[in-house]
């Protein structure tokens, strides 16, 4: 017991969030299936998925609303259902709907969230405020959408949390707004030791921020890593071939092809002179060798399963 | 300092930053003893994840494009460094590729696209001399 | 789907359903707490005296079943993008929603004759509904808001208050209620405001539709209310703890609605009362006198009413959306959408905190509606010393007062308790209406109308359900489970108790005074657990 406490302690240093073979069910069905997943201290942890993958059920999972049905979640090595007001109060979070109390002015909103955040930052709080062109006398239901994200943003920045947990941020944004919520993002990691999580389907803002990322499919972690070593590993490579081919001739490590004739073109997953190398045993050779894009990525990592 | 990240063609970005640079570099428009933005700096500006931009200058300073000084920032390097030649024989060639596949698609021979690039090269000269007369 | 109203009647069953029927039967919890007092007191409901009770417990669910219909119905706005007619658009919810009102008031009269032998008038109150819920529908179903809604307000009001006074007006000389008759004259004027109304409607939907702006004086009334609202600037007083900024965010958005509700209805009903007995009385020592008597009466509907405070308090609840609501919403369209949408779900905050702050604003609520009611009280006070004749209602029991008032706080308070916990406990929307009557349950038990042996078996049961699920919940999320023990063992007491037959009447109030102590201290632990029990799924 006391050997497992130590490792859990050690392990919490490095690690914000630790998940261990969590599952969990809606009825009959699998809402996550056995994930284990560690987001280190540190740098920006981005969550791909598609719709209804899992991305909000895990965030819950992190964020304490929902109890481990089996595994376990640990957030700055502590259990976020056990203790909320320790795990919550260290966390910054932004929700998709950016649902905000509409009655409240902002001022109020300010005031109202200041009391459940020992680590509340007045000062920085009001810098956010002129920054983002906050009246603190209007209220939030006469707040654009995009003002609306900002005030929601800034509720989530001012206890300079050191968890960031950002839900689909920039859905229905404007440009504008977008960068606001990006520039954030890569402040709060700028100071040494935080760490900001976040969900999107704008997979280039990923590629830009990101540099761990899950993609998580079907409640399964499909594919985790950093992202330079993610981006090493899939290559699309276009071979050509000294006679037409009807088929394409299958390769080790690819994932899926298109393309007729002479030249075909294979989207391969695996280190490159090992794609290289698979090439020339099928009797062709390399014409063209790139990089793919995060998206690109995602499409194939989801369709190998 | 202008540099474009583009997400769109899948190169690393911080390769982008570092091609970019080098290219920046060769062509003059950076020149040696010149600083480079603190890392935060222009990871706020280009909105990349800051530990990019750190990859990017490690590996510029590795090529002996841009070297550290303490406490002072990340400066160009002298010129002259033969990794600088070599970097802009690089860019050239690229160039160069790029004139000789359209003069191919023109139906032009090797032998007129030199003569033209002979022309070129003492117009631009007088041009020059002009603009020196003026001053 | 065959036609547009069809869609729509489909969409509203299977949408609105639920939240309709809670509400009609709040509507109908009123009249029938009232009935079953009187009954409970012995009072023949026969009596020509009494016809003042239909008069005004008519035209109350007449209200509040058109409401329900109404708020099911939605906003005309909703359909503005569909093609259709502006006629066809407004007669697709004006006369459904007419027709339902109509025949849900009907039974509900109806329902009331059959449970405590009445013979109160059934169809002409039905066609009374329709008649003045068609002159409310113009100012109701339009948003833009101009002078010329104030003037439909005013003649939809004038509708009702016309047939009300006209038959108040009546009651004395006719000694039966005019209402029950309804000559041709009343059929063309009624149809005739119905027609008018749909003109009405159909015109200012037309207005609606294509946007047409507001008028030039509710603009400046707007911008000054704003302008106002900007000057009163914010509070910069920080909240000394969790607790308390939950408990003023509780308080701002449920509580102070709910008091100010109840206030608003109760002073109302007090300028009704007066209405009616100035137009009706010409000697002024003999109205002061009735006046006091409707006022003094107005005392015990608190205690009486109870219930119904409980049965609305599960409403409260909404202020602590919790992670589970938010679950039920993403698993209907998990595909679609299943974001976290709470901001409030997200606070740092304890279990405990959280229930306190909830059991601060019932505490509020509780203070306040009893101040509501001793303000009302006061006031048939100073007029039965002005008369100089006995308090009404309360003559015989001045010993008892005291009592009266400490059941209708602790009452009031248990009900509410009750009602809020057992919706955490039950968590589901539709389950509201459960949860409310449990706390309906409680309360009525509570204020005494039926002190028998049954009851209490019931009131010992429900502690125990409550216990038993806090203890589970107590268990499952390791907390300590000391106090719940305790109170189980006490329902459990209670039951075996109950279960004796033939009990002394002092030994049954003992019994009795026991289940509503547990009753009103159960929340004071056990909210936490339910509120834990809600929050994480």
């Amino acid at each position: 017991m006391s050997s497992r406490d130590t490792h859990s302690e050690s392990t919490s240093l490095s690690n914000v969030v630790e998940i261990h073979r969590l599952s969990r069910r809606f009825g009959v069905k699998a809402a996550l299936d056995d994930i284990s997943l560690n987001i280190p201290r540190g740098g920006v942890f981005g969550l791909i998925g598609g719709n209804g993958a899992g991305k909000t059920t895990l965030l819950k999972h992190i964020l304490g609303m929902h109890y481990a049905q089996s595994g376990s979640v640990q957030v700055f090595g502590l259990d976020p259902v056990a203790n909320p007001v320790g795990v919550l109060g260290r966390i910054g979070y932004m929700s998709e709907n950016r649902d905000l109390p509409n009655w409240m002015k902002v001022g109020d909103l300010l005031r109202y969230t200041q009391a459940f955040f020992p680590t509340w930052d007045a000062a920085y709080a009001s810098e956010l405020c002129d920054m983002f062109d906050l009246d603190r006398k209007s209220r939030v239901h006469h707040l654009s959408r995009g003002q609306r994200a900002r005030a929601c943003l800034l509720v989530a920045l001012a206890h300079r949390p050191e968890l960031l947990v950002l839900d689909e941020p920039s859905s229905g944004l404007d440009p504008v707004v977008r960068r606001d919520i990006l520039g954030a993002v890569i402040r709060t990691i700028a100071d040494e030791g935080r760490t900001v999580l976040f969900s999107s389907h704008l997979l280039d803002e990923v590629e830009r921020v990101a540099d761990r990322i899950a993609v998580i499919h079907q409640g399964k972690v499909q594919l985790t890593g950093s992202m330079d070593s993610i981006k090493d590993s899939y290559h699309r490579v276009t071979v050509r071939f000294e006679s037409p081919r009807d088929q394409a001739p299958s390769l080790v490590g690819s994932i899926s092809h298109s393309g007729g004739g002479n030249e075909w073109c294979y989207v391969c997953c695996g280190q490159r002179e090992q794609v290289h190398r698979a090439v020339e045993a099928i009797g062709a050779s390399v014409v063209e060798d790139s990089n793919l894009t995060l998206d690109d990525i995602f499409v194939a990592s989801i369709s190998q399963n | 300092m202008q540099i474009h990240i583009n997400t769109r063609d899948g190169v690393p970005i911080y390769l982008q930053v570092v091609s970019q640079v080098k290219h920046l570099v060769a062509s003059g428009r950076l020149s040696a003893g010149d600083e480079l933005p603190a890392i935060r700096v222009l990871a706020e500006q280009l909105l990349v994840n800051p530990n990019t931009i750190a990859r990017a200058y490690r590996e510029l300073e590795q090529a002996g494009v841009v070297e550290k000084r303490r406490t002072a920032g990340t400066f160009i390097s002298a010129d002259g460094s033969p990794l600088a030649r070599k970097e802009r024989m690089k860019i050239l060639s690229e160039r160069v590729d790029q004139l000789l596949v359209e003069a191919h698609q023109m139906n032009l021979t090797l032998d007129e696209v030199i003569k033209l690039v002979h022309q070129r090269e003492s117009s631009l000269r007088s041009l020059k001399k002009q603009g020196e007369s003026n001053v | 789907m065959k036609s547009v109203t069809q869609a729509l009647i489909w969409e509203f069953l299977h949408q609105h359903l639920w939240m309709v029927l809670l509400l009609i039967a709040i509507a109908n919890t009123i009249p029938i707490l009232c009935i079953s007092a009187l009954k409970g007191y012995g009072v023949d409901l026969d009596m020509p005296e009494l016809a003042i009770l239909p008069t005004a417990l008519i035209p109350l669910v007449v209200f509040l079943v058109g409401m329900a219909i109404a708020i099911g119905q939605g906003p005309a706005a909703r359909h503005y993008l569909k093609p259709l007619s502006n006629t066809h658009l407004t007669s697709t919810f004006f006369f459904p929603g007419l027709v339902s009102t109509g025949a849900l008031v009907g039974l509900s009269i109806w329902s009331w004759n059959l449970l405590f032998g009445l013979h109160w008038p059934v169809v002409v109150p039905a066609i009374y509904a329709v008649i003045f819920w068609a002159a409310l529908n113009p100012s109701l179903r339009v948003a833009v808001k101009t002078p010329w809604r104030i003037v439909e307000s005013i003649f939809a009001i004038l509708v009702l208050s016309g047939w009300f006074f006209g038959a108040f007006h009546s009651l004395d000389k006719r000694g039966s209620l005019s209402w029950a008759q309804f000559s041709f004259v009343d059929m063309g004027v009624g149809i005739g405001v119905v027609l008018f109304s749909y003109w009405l409607c159909v015109r200012r939907i037309a207005d609606d539709r294509c946007g047409k702006v507001e008028s030039r004086s509710v603009a400046l009334l707007k911008r000054w209310l704003d302008h106002w609202d900007a000057l009163r600037g914010v509070s910069k007083k920080a909240f000394s703890s969790r607790t308390s900024a939950q408990t003023w965010l509780n308080w701002q958005t449920l509580g102070l609605p709910y008091v100010g509700g109840i206030g608003v209805v109760l002073a109302m009903l007090i300028l009704l009362f007066v209405g009616m007995l100035i137009f009706d009385n010409r000697d002024l020592s003999q109205c002061l006198n009735e006046m006091q008597r409707a006022i003094g009466s107005m005392f015990l509907l608190q205690i009486i009413f109870a219930g119904f405070w409980g049965l609305l308090a599960p409403q409260l609840r909404l202020s602590a959306t919790t992670s589970q609501q938010l679950e039920e919403l993403s698993e209907v369209n998990r595909s679609s959408s299943g974001s976290i949408d709470s901001f409030r779900a997200c606070i740092p905050i304890s279990d405990r905190e959280f229930a306190q702050s909830i059991l601060r604003v019932v505490a509020i609520c509780v203070v306040v509606l009893t101040a509501l009611f001793g303000l009302a009280w006061s006031v048939g006070w100073i007029l039965s010393l002005a008369t100089k004749t006995p308090l009404a209602l309360t003559d015989q029991q001045v010993g008892a007062l005291p009592w009266i008032v400490l059941g209708g706080f602790v009452g009031t308070w248990a009900a509410m308790t009750s009602g809020i916990m057992a919706s955490f406990l039950v968590g589901q929307d539709k389950s509201k209406m459960f949860a409310g009557v449990i706390g309906l349950v409680t309360a009525q038990i509570l204020a005494g109308l039926f002190l028998w042996p049954t009851t209490i078996v019931i009131a010992a049961s429900v502690a125990m359900l409550m216990i038993a699920t806090l203890t589970y919940s107590a268990k499952k999320y390791g907390a300590k489970s000391i106090a719940t023990s305790c109170a189980g063992a006490v329902g459990l007491i209670a039951i075996a108790l109950a279960l004796r037959p033939r009990l002394e009447e002092q030994v049954l109030a003992g019994l009795f005074a026991t289940i509503i102590a547990v009753l009103a201290m159960i929340p004071i632990r056990g909210l936490e657990f339910a509120v834990a029990k809600s929050r994480r799924h």
